[in-house]
């Protein structure tokens, strides 16, 4: 039914397709049903994640998108006496390293790099002996992240 | 365009650390450039522009807050240094509330306040 032709490419053959219909045992047909079971099988799967994937975004990151911001707002706070905060900002460091794990979880293998990145640079700060230009740095990371989950929620709003 | 909100987050945050660290000060202006201004202008020098930074309440036009439903928002704006006009504001981005924190903070000497405080015990 499907054949290569001289130069490798892969051609239908027609006659040979009606031969294979006609001449077909119940066992072909049965074969054949199994392989077209499982293709749909996949295609629901594959909607069913889509729809959990829509879901998880409408409801679950925008209540962790809010946690963020709530870690960024503390830690900018703390931010304003460095030296005098140095605790506070590493309780919240922690905190937030939880939240940012469970954003990561729960995007898209293609959306993650933003946060792994911020969660590498997280492991690298010493909480007993904190870094100012470090924290600054991953506080950044923490508002670059809002902004890629509001793009990504209001993009989400026109999906549907 | 992905570079350009990035660039706007990164300028903020700057102001921010500026801030923070002490080397841009800010002063509350005595007077409000509008009605939907809540609390005061804060007003800052830096690199012969003058900068300005209000809380305003409008009334909200997106879904991520609510239509129709009243929202505070920051605005940072160059402005006319002798009719203290706009003359470009700032895009919204996700820091100008943690600016809008760290200069209430330092205009407001809270620093100074905790320092002295403790020295006297």
């Amino acid at each position: 039914m499907v054949e290569t032709d001289g130069a490798g490419a892969v051609v239908l053959n027609l006659t040979t397709g009606w031969s294979w219909v006609t001449n077909a045992t119940l066992s072909d047909w049965g074969a054949l049903a199994s392989v077209g079971g499982l293709a749909l099988t996949a295609v629901v799967l594959f909607s069913v994640r889509r729809i959990k994937a829509y879901y998880v975004v409408r409801k679950r990151i925008p209540e962790l998108a809010k946690r963020l911001a709530q870690h960024s707002l503390s830690i900018s706070e703390s931010l304003n006496d460095f030296d005098a905060f140095k605790g506070q900002l590493a309780e919240e460091l922690v905190q937030a390293v939880a939240t940012l794990e469970s954003i990561r979880n729960k995007l898209n293998r293609s959306e993650r790099k933003q946060v792994k990145d911020v969660l590498a640079e997280l492991r690298k700060v010493d909480l007993k002996d904190l870094d100012e230009p470090v924290v600054r740095t991953c506080y950044l990371g923490f508002l670059r992240i809002q902004e890629h989950l509001k793009n990504l929620e209001a993009d989400m709003a026109w999906e549907r | 365009m992905p570079a350009e909100p990035d660039k706007w987050l990164r300028a903020v945050v700057k102001l921010t650390d500026l801030t923070q660290q002490g080397e841009l000060d800010w002063e509350i202006a005595d007077y409000q450039s509008g009605p939907s201004v809540v609390g005061p202008s804060y007003f800052a020098e830096y690199k012969d522009r003058l900068l300005r930074l209000e809380k305003i309440q409008i009334e909200s036009s997106d879904s991520w807050h609510g239509r129709g439903e009243t929202v505070e928002e920051i605005t940072l704006d160059f402005v006319d240094r002798v009719e203290k006009t706009s003359l470009w504001t700032f895009p919204s981005s996700t820091g100008l509330d943690q600016l809008y924190g760290a200069v209430r903070y330092r205009t407001a000497g809270v620093s100074d306040f905790l320092d002295s405080l403790l020295d006297d015990d």
